[in-house]
């Protein structure tokens, strides 16, 4: 099976300066869903970036699909694509069809494949009409979608996506989210979430916490979920509510109007309570 | 300047081919800048220009409405020709400021019905020869379209740093003359320029992640074929460029030169 992985990657910007990651070792699959968590400065952006081979470590493998990232070989970059916080920024066409092909262009995809590609894409993220529209003229939410379609219009087979919804508003965000499981479902993506909202945890299958640049937690959501609270907050994870209403007892979670996930979108209508999405700090729609 | 960006449309001038749009453009600059008919075949070709960019399907207004931001430039060169010898001064300058306008209107009208790919064509084949002396001409070519692309939106921070200064109280006065104008200027230049710097960072950082490499092959998602409008177009810009000339050197003249 095609994987991503990490064998004993160790990170430093220069020789003298302390080591950002430090002997990290997992493998992301086609088809997983997995969340990066860490507290501010823990190695996060760092390990997604040696992830998709724009940084190459200063120890250890970083493998996709049995290529080795210092290899520099451009179909790395066809077999990653990385999506960054701000979409805005990634986004270097002026038109929608100008950006979505920049990257089969870099690829020196044949043109008619690369139409075709680009069509299809479009089509598939809701902006078809929107072809040869200026991108300012888009919204956040369709910037978004934009950001996220220049990279899938590579065909990439894993996804690593930074903190994508944190400028997004809570419609756009949910949008966004059943528009990213759709596609997973269709192309068997690998995909690695860094920092999801506690309200998104429960999409997804397995978690990875990086603590100091190190690999503090590789498994099963639920198993970290198991682990004492106090432990799981010192490695900036904020458990979701759900999941602290079931600690404490109500395990269907239906005092609170939750769905055994903690997922708020599920709560029956009618009943009343807490926002229980991120602590209570977010709104779900 | 906002408005000046890519207008998407389907007309005869949108459909030129991108050079002749860039070489088009150069000429007309080209005639504007030597013919030697004074002010009323200056506002012939500013009007000519007007109507044939209307026709076109190019926002006209907008464009016109950008001609404000010249005004400064637009005195400068009237007082110039004002301070000049001989009759019909006044012509003169009115002529010079025309032909000005003329000159910006036209190629505020090529980048309004050029989309980024055109140019990006265009100045690749037109910096080509720089090739010889090492200079890559896609790159070029590239820079001067995410130049294009980021504009509007480092003018938008700049006019997002300006409110927030002037929140804060540091706001222009109303009745600032030219000088307090640019030294209220100063303060907002250095965090654009920060601002501009991460957004480069982060832009480059993606194109990478997107496959972009200096040295790469890369494919077209544009095709450009030349059609018959282009034909025409160019026979158009080729008699007027010589007319001009004709004009301006009668060939008696150059003959008595030689």
């Amino acid at each position: 099976m095609t994987r991503l992985t990490f064998d004993r990657v160790g990170y430093r910007h220069t020789p003298t300066t302390s080591p950002i990651l430090g002997e990290v070792s997992f493998s992301l699959a086609r088809g997983e869903l997995v969340g990066l968590f860490g507290r501010n400065g823990a190695g996060k952006s760092t390990l997604t970036r040696l992830a998709a081979g724009l940084l190459l470590p200063t120890s250890g493998r970083v493998e996709v699909a049995g290529l080795c990232t210092s290899t520099r070989d451009p179909e790395i970059q066809r077999r990653v694509g990385i999506l960054f916080q701000e979409a805005d920024r990634q986004i270097v066409g002026v038109t929608v069809e100008e950006d979505l092909a920049f990257g089969p262009e870099n690829l020196g995809m044949e043109p008619a494949l690369m139409r075709a590609r680009v069509r299809a894409t479009a089509e598939r993220l809701g902006l078809g009409a929107w072809l040869r529209r200026p991108v300012a003229e888009l919204s956040g939410g369709m910037r978004q979608k934009l950001a996220l379609g220049g990279v899938l219009v590579m065909d990439p087979d894993f996804l690593l996506l930074d903190e994508p919804t944190s400028q997004l508003d809570p419609w756009a965000r949910r949008e966004f989210w059943d528009l990213l499981l759709e596609v997973r479902r269709e192309r068997g993506l690998g995909i690695l979430v860094v920092s999801p909202r506690p309200a998104e945890t429960d999409r997804l299958e397995r978690a990875l916490v990086l603590d100091g640049g190190r690999l503090a937690f590789d498994g099963p959501l639920a198993d970290l979920w198991a682990l004492p609270e106090p432990e799981v907050t010192a490695w900036g994870v904020r458990v979701p509510e759900g999941i602290r209403c079931q600690r404490l007892g109500f395990v269907s979670g239906q005092a609170w109007g939750l769905s055994p996930s903690g997922n708020p979108q599920d709560r029956p209508p009618g009943q009343e309570g807490p926002d229980q999405a991120g602590g209570g700090r977010e709104a779900t729609p | 300047m906002r408005s000046l960006t890519y207008r998407p449309a389907d007309t005869f001038l949108y459909r030129l081919h991108p050079v002749t749009k860039g070489v088009g453009t150069f000429l007309w600059i080209l005639w504007f800048s030597l013919h030697p008919w004074g002010l009323p075949a200056s506002l012939a070709g500013l009007l000519g220009l007007l109507l044939v960019a209307r026709l076109g399907g190019v926002p006209v207004l907008e464009i016109l409405r950008e001609l404000r931001g010249l005004i400064l430039l637009l005195i400068v060169v009237a007082l110039i020709n004002l301070g000049g010898e001989g009759p019909a001064v006044g012509w003169r300058a009115g002529d010079a400021v025309v032909r000005v306008c003329g000159i910006f209107l036209w190629s505020a009208v090529l980048v309004t019905i050029s989309s980024p790919a055109e140019l990006t064509h265009f100045w690749e084949l037109a910096f080509r020869p720089l090739g010889l002396f090492g200079v890559a001409a896609h790159e070029l070519a590239l820079v001067m379209v995410i130049g294009l692309r980021f504009l509007p939106v480092v003018l938008e921070e700049m006019e997002r740093i300006r409110m927030a200064q002037a929140a804060r109280g540091a706001g222009l006065p109303a009745g600032a003359g030219l000088v307090a104008r640019v030294h209220h200027l100063l303060p907002l230049l250095i965090p654009t320029l920060v601002l501009s710097i991460h957004r480069a960072s982060d832009l480059a950082l993606a194109m990478e992640a997107r496959g972009y490499r200096l040295s790469g092959q890369r494919s077209r998602y544009h095709e450009f074929r030349p059609q018959a409008g282009d034909l025409a177009a160019a026979f158009l810009l080729l008699a007027l460029i010589i007319g001009t000339l004709w004009g301006r050197w009668p060939a008696a003249s150059l003959g008595r030169g030689l």
